[in-house]
Protein backbone atom coordinates (compact mmCIF):
# COMPACT_ATOMS: atom_id res chain seq x y z
CA UNK A 1 0.00 0.00 0.00
CA UNK A 2 2.62 2.60 -0.61
CA UNK A 3 2.42 5.65 -1.81
CA UNK A 4 4.75 4.99 -5.02
CA UNK A 5 2.28 2.39 -6.13
CA UNK A 6 -0.34 5.32 -6.05
CA UNK A 7 2.03 7.19 -8.25
CA UNK A 8 2.68 4.39 -10.85
CA UNK A 9 -0.94 3.92 -10.61
CA UNK A 10 -1.54 7.92 -11.06
CA UNK A 11 0.76 7.87 -14.25
CA UNK A 12 -0.97 4.44 -15.89
CA UNK A 13 -4.21 6.42 -15.69
CA UNK A 14 -3.16 9.55 -17.41
CA UNK A 15 -1.31 7.32 -19.89
CA UNK A 16 -5.01 6.00 -20.73
CA UNK A 17 -5.11 2.91 -18.31
CA UNK A 18 -8.70 3.06 -17.34
CA UNK A 19 -8.10 -0.42 -15.44
CA UNK A 20 -5.15 1.30 -13.60
CA UNK A 21 -7.99 3.94 -12.13
CA UNK A 22 -9.79 1.04 -10.43
CA UNK A 23 -7.08 -0.93 -8.83
CA UNK A 24 -5.88 3.13 -7.42
CA UNK A 25 -10.19 3.96 -5.81
CA UNK A 26 -10.07 -0.12 -4.60
CA UNK A 27 -6.72 0.47 -2.90
CA UNK A 28 -8.22 3.65 -1.02
CA UNK A 29 -12.45 2.34 -1.40
CA UNK A 30 -13.03 1.89 2.12
CA UNK A 31 -10.78 4.60 3.80
CA UNK A 32 -12.41 6.97 1.73
CA UNK A 33 -16.30 5.76 2.55
CA UNK A 34 -15.12 5.34 5.61
CA UNK A 35 -14.53 9.17 6.20
CA UNK A 36 -17.64 10.33 4.30
CA UNK A 37 -19.90 7.94 6.77
CA UNK A 38 -18.14 9.88 9.50
CA UNK A 39 -18.63 13.03 8.56
CA UNK A 40 -21.99 12.81 6.93
CA UNK A 41 -23.44 9.88 9.34
CA UNK A 42 -25.57 8.57 6.45
CA UNK A 43 -25.04 5.42 4.55
CA UNK A 44 -26.60 6.81 1.38
CA UNK A 45 -24.84 10.29 1.05
CA UNK A 46 -21.57 8.30 2.15
CA UNK A 47 -22.26 6.05 -0.77
CA UNK A 48 -22.69 9.12 -3.56
CA UNK A 49 -19.83 11.16 -1.84
CA UNK A 50 -17.32 8.52 -1.94
CA UNK A 51 -18.36 7.90 -5.62
CA UNK A 52 -18.46 11.72 -6.65
CA UNK A 53 -14.95 11.67 -4.78
CA UNK A 54 -13.39 8.84 -7.22
CA UNK A 55 -15.09 10.44 -10.39
CA UNK A 56 -13.84 13.80 -9.82
CA UNK A 57 -10.17 12.33 -8.83
CA UNK A 58 -10.60 10.61 -12.23
CA UNK A 59 -11.59 13.70 -14.10
CA UNK A 60 -8.27 15.77 -12.64
CA UNK A 61 -6.10 13.77 -12.25
CA UNK A 62 -3.86 15.41 -14.29
CA UNK A 63 -3.22 18.65 -11.82
CA UNK A 64 -2.17 15.49 -9.18
CA UNK A 65 1.26 16.70 -8.38
CA UNK A 66 2.87 13.03 -8.35
CA UNK A 67 5.86 14.46 -6.39
CA UNK A 68 3.54 14.58 -3.45
CA UNK A 69 1.25 12.06 -1.44
CA UNK A 70 -1.80 10.96 -2.80
CA UNK A 71 -3.67 10.51 -0.46
CA UNK A 72 -4.63 13.90 0.97
CA UNK A 73 -5.18 14.71 -2.81
CA UNK A 74 -7.84 12.45 -2.50
CA UNK A 75 -9.08 12.91 0.64
CA UNK A 76 -8.96 16.77 -0.21
CA UNK A 77 -11.63 16.09 -2.61
CA UNK A 78 -13.67 13.88 0.03
CA UNK A 79 -13.39 16.51 2.47
CA UNK A 80 -14.90 19.25 -0.30
CA UNK A 81 -17.68 17.32 -1.65
CA UNK A 82 -18.68 16.27 2.31
CA UNK A 83 -18.69 19.51 3.00
CA UNK A 84 -20.53 20.69 0.05
CA UNK A 85 -23.06 18.11 0.84
CA UNK A 86 -23.21 19.12 4.55
CA UNK A 87 -23.75 23.02 3.64
CA UNK A 88 -26.38 22.10 1.20
CA UNK A 89 -28.15 19.71 3.82
CA UNK A 90 -27.79 22.69 6.20
CA UNK A 91 -29.48 25.06 3.40
CA UNK A 92 -32.38 22.88 2.82
CA UNK A 93 -32.49 22.44 6.97
CA UNK A 94 -32.58 18.47 6.64
CA UNK A 95 -31.83 16.89 9.37
CA UNK A 96 -31.46 12.76 9.66
CA UNK A 97 -33.55 10.72 11.64
CA UNK A 98 -32.09 9.43 14.60
CA UNK A 99 -32.21 5.94 13.36
CA UNK A 100 -30.34 6.70 10.32
CA UNK A 101 -27.24 8.33 12.25
CA UNK A 102 -26.94 5.36 15.02
CA UNK A 103 -27.08 2.55 11.84
CA UNK A 104 -24.82 4.73 10.08
CA UNK A 105 -22.11 5.11 13.10
CA UNK A 106 -21.69 1.68 14.18
CA UNK A 107 -18.34 0.27 13.60
CA UNK A 108 -17.98 -2.41 10.99
CA UNK A 109 -20.80 -4.62 10.76
CA UNK A 110 -18.72 -7.39 8.98
CA UNK A 111 -15.62 -6.80 11.79
CA UNK A 112 -14.93 -10.05 13.43
CA UNK A 113 -16.92 -9.88 17.80
CA UNK A 114 -14.21 -7.92 19.63
CA UNK A 115 -14.25 -7.16 23.02
CA UNK A 116 -17.63 -6.02 24.21
CA UNK A 117 -16.87 -2.91 25.65
CA UNK A 118 -14.11 -1.85 23.35
CA UNK A 119 -17.27 -2.93 20.95
CA UNK A 120 -19.21 -0.24 22.53
CA UNK A 121 -16.76 2.72 22.98
CA UNK A 122 -16.10 2.20 19.78
CA UNK A 123 -19.39 3.11 19.22
CA UNK A 124 -20.07 5.68 21.93
CA UNK A 125 -17.16 7.92 20.16
CA UNK A 126 -18.13 7.19 16.77
CA UNK A 127 -21.83 8.48 17.38
CA UNK A 128 -20.31 11.40 19.24
CA UNK A 129 -18.39 12.81 16.33
CA UNK A 130 -21.71 13.33 14.90
CA UNK A 131 -21.99 16.21 17.96
CA UNK A 132 -19.05 18.30 16.83
CA UNK A 133 -19.22 21.05 14.77
CA UNK A 134 -18.13 20.23 11.15
CA UNK A 135 -14.95 22.01 11.32
CA UNK A 136 -14.13 19.77 14.57
CA UNK A 137 -15.28 16.90 13.31
CA UNK A 138 -13.48 17.10 9.96
CA UNK A 139 -10.24 17.85 11.69
CA UNK A 140 -10.43 14.90 14.31
CA UNK A 141 -11.14 12.16 11.94
CA UNK A 142 -8.42 13.40 9.89
CA UNK A 143 -5.72 13.59 12.58
CA UNK A 144 -6.40 10.82 14.76
CA UNK A 145 -8.50 8.22 12.11
CA UNK A 146 -6.78 8.89 9.57
CA UNK A 147 -3.53 9.69 10.71
CA UNK A 148 -2.66 12.99 8.45
CA UNK A 149 -0.57 16.00 9.96
CA UNK A 150 -1.72 19.12 10.50
CA UNK A 151 0.24 20.76 7.87
CA UNK A 152 -1.66 18.44 5.41
CA UNK A 153 -5.09 18.97 7.36
CA UNK A 154 -4.41 22.78 6.73
CA UNK A 155 -3.90 22.18 2.76
CA UNK A 156 -6.49 19.82 2.33
CA UNK A 157 -9.27 21.86 4.18
CA UNK A 158 -7.35 25.38 3.29
CA UNK A 159 -7.59 26.17 7.42
CA UNK A 160 -4.42 27.72 9.15
CA UNK A 161 -2.44 24.75 11.17
CA UNK A 162 -3.13 26.91 14.08
CA UNK A 163 -6.86 26.84 13.52
CA UNK A 164 -6.45 22.58 12.82
CA UNK A 165 -5.33 22.20 15.61
CA UNK A 166 -7.66 24.52 17.99
CA UNK A 167 -10.68 22.40 16.17
CA UNK A 168 -8.35 19.15 16.97
CA UNK A 169 -8.16 20.05 21.09
CA UNK A 170 -11.60 21.64 21.47
CA UNK A 171 -12.95 18.06 19.41
CA UNK A 172 -10.81 15.93 21.35
CA UNK A 173 -11.72 17.41 24.88
CA UNK A 174 -15.38 17.16 24.34
CA UNK A 175 -14.74 13.24 23.11
CA UNK A 176 -13.01 13.45 26.57
CA UNK A 177 -15.52 14.61 28.40
CA UNK A 178 -18.24 12.41 26.55
CA UNK A 179 -16.21 9.53 27.95
CA UNK A 180 -16.38 10.69 31.76
CA UNK A 181 -19.59 10.82 31.88
CA UNK A 182 -20.40 7.39 29.83
CA UNK A 183 -17.96 6.10 32.62
CA UNK A 184 -19.52 7.86 35.45
CA UNK A 185 -22.62 6.27 33.91
CA UNK A 186 -21.33 2.70 34.09
CA UNK A 187 -20.25 3.17 37.76
CA UNK A 188 -23.51 3.50 38.98
CA UNK B 1 3.37 23.54 36.93
CA UNK B 2 -0.39 23.91 37.95
CA UNK B 3 -3.84 22.70 36.79
CA UNK B 4 -4.83 25.52 34.65
CA UNK B 5 -1.84 24.81 32.42
CA UNK B 6 -2.37 20.93 32.34
CA UNK B 7 -4.93 21.39 29.43
CA UNK B 8 -2.29 23.16 27.23
CA UNK B 9 0.45 20.82 28.05
CA UNK B 10 -1.83 17.73 27.37
CA UNK B 11 -2.98 19.03 24.24
CA UNK B 12 1.17 19.34 22.92
CA UNK B 13 1.82 16.16 24.73
CA UNK B 14 -0.78 14.84 21.95
CA UNK B 15 0.41 16.48 19.37
CA UNK B 16 3.81 15.24 19.83
CA UNK B 17 5.30 18.75 20.62
CA UNK B 18 6.48 17.66 23.98
CA UNK B 19 9.77 17.96 25.35
CA UNK B 20 11.06 15.58 28.24
CA UNK B 21 11.14 18.07 30.76
CA UNK B 22 7.65 18.99 30.30
CA UNK B 23 6.64 15.33 29.93
CA UNK B 24 7.94 14.66 32.96
CA UNK B 25 6.74 18.01 34.81
CA UNK B 26 3.17 16.74 33.44
CA UNK B 27 3.68 13.25 34.84
CA UNK B 28 4.53 14.39 38.21
CA UNK B 29 1.68 16.91 38.26
CA UNK B 30 -0.80 14.24 37.43
CA UNK B 31 0.40 11.58 39.60
CA UNK B 32 -0.31 14.33 42.22
CA UNK B 33 -3.86 15.54 40.94
CA UNK B 34 -7.08 13.46 40.57
CA UNK B 35 -9.19 15.84 38.56
CA UNK B 36 -6.18 16.04 36.23
CA UNK B 37 -5.33 12.18 36.18
CA UNK B 38 -8.75 11.80 35.09
CA UNK B 39 -8.64 14.57 32.43
CA UNK B 40 -5.56 13.21 31.07
CA UNK B 41 -6.58 9.49 31.02
CA UNK B 42 -9.94 10.15 29.31
CA UNK B 43 -8.55 12.40 26.85
CA UNK B 44 -5.64 9.31 26.01
CA UNK B 45 -8.68 6.92 26.22
CA UNK B 46 -10.71 9.22 23.24
CA UNK B 47 -7.30 9.45 20.99
CA UNK B 48 -7.02 5.50 21.66
CA UNK B 49 -10.45 4.90 20.85
CA UNK B 50 -10.77 7.03 17.75
CA UNK B 51 -7.35 5.48 16.59
CA UNK B 52 -8.71 2.11 16.84
CA UNK B 53 -11.92 2.61 14.71
CA UNK B 54 -11.49 0.39 11.89
CA UNK B 55 -12.42 1.36 8.42
CA UNK B 56 -15.98 0.71 7.40
CA UNK B 57 -16.19 -2.28 4.20
CA UNK B 58 -17.62 0.31 1.33
CA UNK B 59 -20.48 -1.47 -0.51
CA UNK B 60 -19.23 -3.85 -2.97
CA UNK B 61 -21.02 -2.32 -5.89
CA UNK B 62 -19.04 0.96 -5.33
CA UNK B 63 -15.93 0.83 -7.91
CA UNK B 64 -17.99 -0.81 -10.44
CA UNK B 65 -20.51 1.69 -10.43
CA UNK B 66 -17.55 4.77 -10.27
CA UNK B 67 -15.20 2.82 -13.30
CA UNK B 68 -19.05 2.88 -15.10
CA UNK B 69 -19.91 6.89 -14.16
CA UNK B 70 -16.68 7.68 -15.76
CA UNK B 71 -16.43 10.25 -18.39
CA UNK B 72 -15.39 8.55 -21.67
CA UNK B 73 -12.43 11.27 -22.18
CA UNK B 74 -9.26 9.69 -20.76
CA UNK B 75 -7.76 12.98 -18.03
CA UNK B 76 -5.75 15.57 -19.94
CA UNK B 77 -2.68 14.32 -21.13
CA UNK B 78 0.23 17.25 -21.85
CA UNK B 79 1.57 17.79 -24.40
CA UNK B 80 4.24 20.44 -25.09
CA UNK B 81 5.31 22.41 -28.35
CA UNK B 82 8.30 24.99 -28.58
CA UNK B 83 6.96 28.65 -28.93
CA UNK B 84 8.68 28.27 -32.41
CA UNK B 85 6.48 25.33 -33.59
CA UNK B 86 3.81 27.59 -32.85
CA UNK B 87 5.11 30.67 -34.39
CA UNK B 88 5.77 28.41 -37.50
CA UNK B 89 2.42 27.43 -37.40
CA UNK B 90 1.03 31.43 -36.73
CA UNK B 91 2.78 32.93 -39.63
CA UNK B 92 2.32 29.98 -41.87
CA UNK B 93 -1.89 30.85 -41.29
CA UNK B 94 -0.99 34.25 -41.01
CA UNK B 95 0.51 34.01 -45.05
CA UNK B 96 -2.05 31.27 -46.07
CA UNK B 97 -4.95 33.68 -44.77
CA UNK B 98 -3.73 37.16 -46.14
CA UNK B 99 -3.17 35.32 -49.46
CA UNK B 100 -6.52 33.98 -49.22
CA UNK B 101 -8.35 36.98 -48.55
CA UNK B 102 -6.57 39.07 -51.76
CA UNK B 103 -7.88 36.31 -53.92
CA UNK B 104 -11.14 36.14 -52.76
CA UNK B 105 -11.44 39.95 -53.20
CA UNK B 106 -10.22 39.92 -56.21
CA UNK B 107 -12.38 37.15 -57.76
CA UNK B 108 -15.47 38.49 -56.28
CA UNK B 109 -14.32 42.34 -57.59
CA UNK B 110 -13.66 40.17 -60.88
CA UNK B 111 -17.23 38.41 -61.16
CA UNK B 112 -18.98 42.07 -60.04
CA UNK B 113 -17.23 43.80 -63.13
CA UNK B 114 -18.56 41.31 -65.87
CA UNK B 115 -22.31 41.77 -64.64
CA UNK B 116 -23.45 45.72 -65.30
CA UNK B 117 -26.19 45.17 -63.32
CA UNK B 118 -23.80 44.58 -59.75
CA UNK B 119 -21.40 46.91 -61.40
CA UNK B 120 -24.21 49.70 -61.25
CA UNK B 121 -25.54 48.46 -57.88
CA UNK B 122 -22.57 49.42 -56.36
CA UNK B 123 -21.80 52.49 -54.69
CA UNK B 124 -18.84 55.16 -55.98
CA UNK B 125 -16.73 53.53 -53.06
CA UNK B 126 -17.43 50.38 -53.92
CA UNK B 127 -16.54 50.90 -57.99
CA UNK B 128 -13.15 52.24 -56.69
CA UNK B 129 -12.18 49.66 -54.15
CA UNK B 130 -13.64 47.16 -56.77
CA UNK B 131 -11.70 48.63 -59.57
CA UNK B 132 -8.57 49.08 -57.41
CA UNK B 133 -8.49 45.17 -56.64
CA UNK B 134 -9.17 44.17 -60.51
CA UNK B 135 -6.47 46.65 -61.12
CA UNK B 136 -4.27 45.71 -58.64
CA UNK B 137 -4.44 41.61 -59.64
CA UNK B 138 -4.05 42.25 -63.58
CA UNK B 139 -1.01 44.58 -63.11
CA UNK B 140 0.60 42.33 -60.89
CA UNK B 141 -0.34 39.79 -63.61
CA UNK B 142 1.54 42.04 -65.93
CA UNK B 143 4.45 42.88 -63.86
CA UNK B 144 5.23 39.13 -63.32
CA UNK B 145 5.22 38.62 -67.27
CA UNK B 146 7.40 41.81 -67.49
CA UNK B 147 10.13 40.78 -65.26
CA UNK B 148 10.13 37.28 -66.83
CA UNK B 149 10.25 38.64 -70.09
CA UNK B 150 12.48 41.03 -69.04
CA UNK B 151 14.71 39.29 -67.00
CA UNK B 152 18.24 40.72 -66.65
CA UNK B 153 21.07 41.22 -64.58
CA UNK B 154 20.42 44.93 -63.40
CA UNK B 155 16.69 43.90 -62.59
CA UNK B 156 18.09 40.92 -60.79
CA UNK B 157 20.13 43.18 -58.44
CA UNK B 158 16.93 45.18 -57.96
CA UNK B 159 15.01 42.21 -56.36
CA UNK B 160 18.17 40.74 -54.42
CA UNK B 161 18.29 44.45 -52.75
CA UNK B 162 14.26 44.18 -52.15
CA UNK B 163 14.23 40.47 -51.03
CA UNK B 164 16.91 41.33 -48.32
CA UNK B 165 14.89 44.25 -47.14
CA UNK B 166 11.93 42.51 -46.76
CA UNK B 167 14.06 39.69 -45.19
CA UNK B 168 15.60 42.06 -42.79
CA UNK B 169 12.45 42.96 -41.66
CA UNK B 170 10.84 39.87 -40.90
CA UNK B 171 13.91 38.73 -39.09
CA UNK B 172 13.66 41.81 -36.68
CA UNK B 173 9.90 41.32 -36.38
CA UNK B 174 10.39 37.86 -35.56
CA UNK B 175 12.81 38.48 -32.72
CA UNK B 176 10.60 40.82 -31.12
CA UNK B 177 7.95 38.39 -31.18
CA UNK B 178 10.49 35.61 -30.03
CA UNK B 179 11.42 38.02 -26.98
CA UNK B 180 7.79 38.54 -25.68
CA UNK B 181 6.79 35.21 -26.36
CA UNK B 182 6.87 32.71 -23.67
CA UNK B 183 9.49 29.65 -23.87
CA UNK B 184 6.73 27.16 -24.90
CA UNK B 185 2.80 26.38 -24.64
CA UNK B 186 1.27 23.53 -23.16
CA UNK B 187 -2.01 22.17 -24.75
CA UNK B 188 -4.62 19.86 -22.98
CA UNK B 189 -6.54 17.14 -24.54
Amino acid sequence: MSESEDRILAARVLGGDKNAFGALAAKHRDAIYSFALRMLGDREQAYDAAQETFIRAYTRLDTFDQSRRFRPWLFAIAANICSDLLRRRRDRDITLGADSAIHALATDDMAPPEAAAKRDLQRTVAAALQHLAQAERTVVILKHIHGFTYEEISEMTGMPVGTAKSHAHRARRKLAELLQHVERDDAR
Amino acid sequence: MNCDQVPLKIDAYLDGVFSEQESHSLTEHVAACSRCSAQFAALLRAVAVLGDLPDLSAPGELIPDVLQSLPAYRPAAVLTISARSVARVEWALGLIGAVGTAAIIVALAWVIRQVPAWWDSLGAVGRVLAGLAVKAAVEAADAATIVAAAWSEPLMYGLLIDVTLLAGIVLLLTAWRKRYSPKSVLLTF
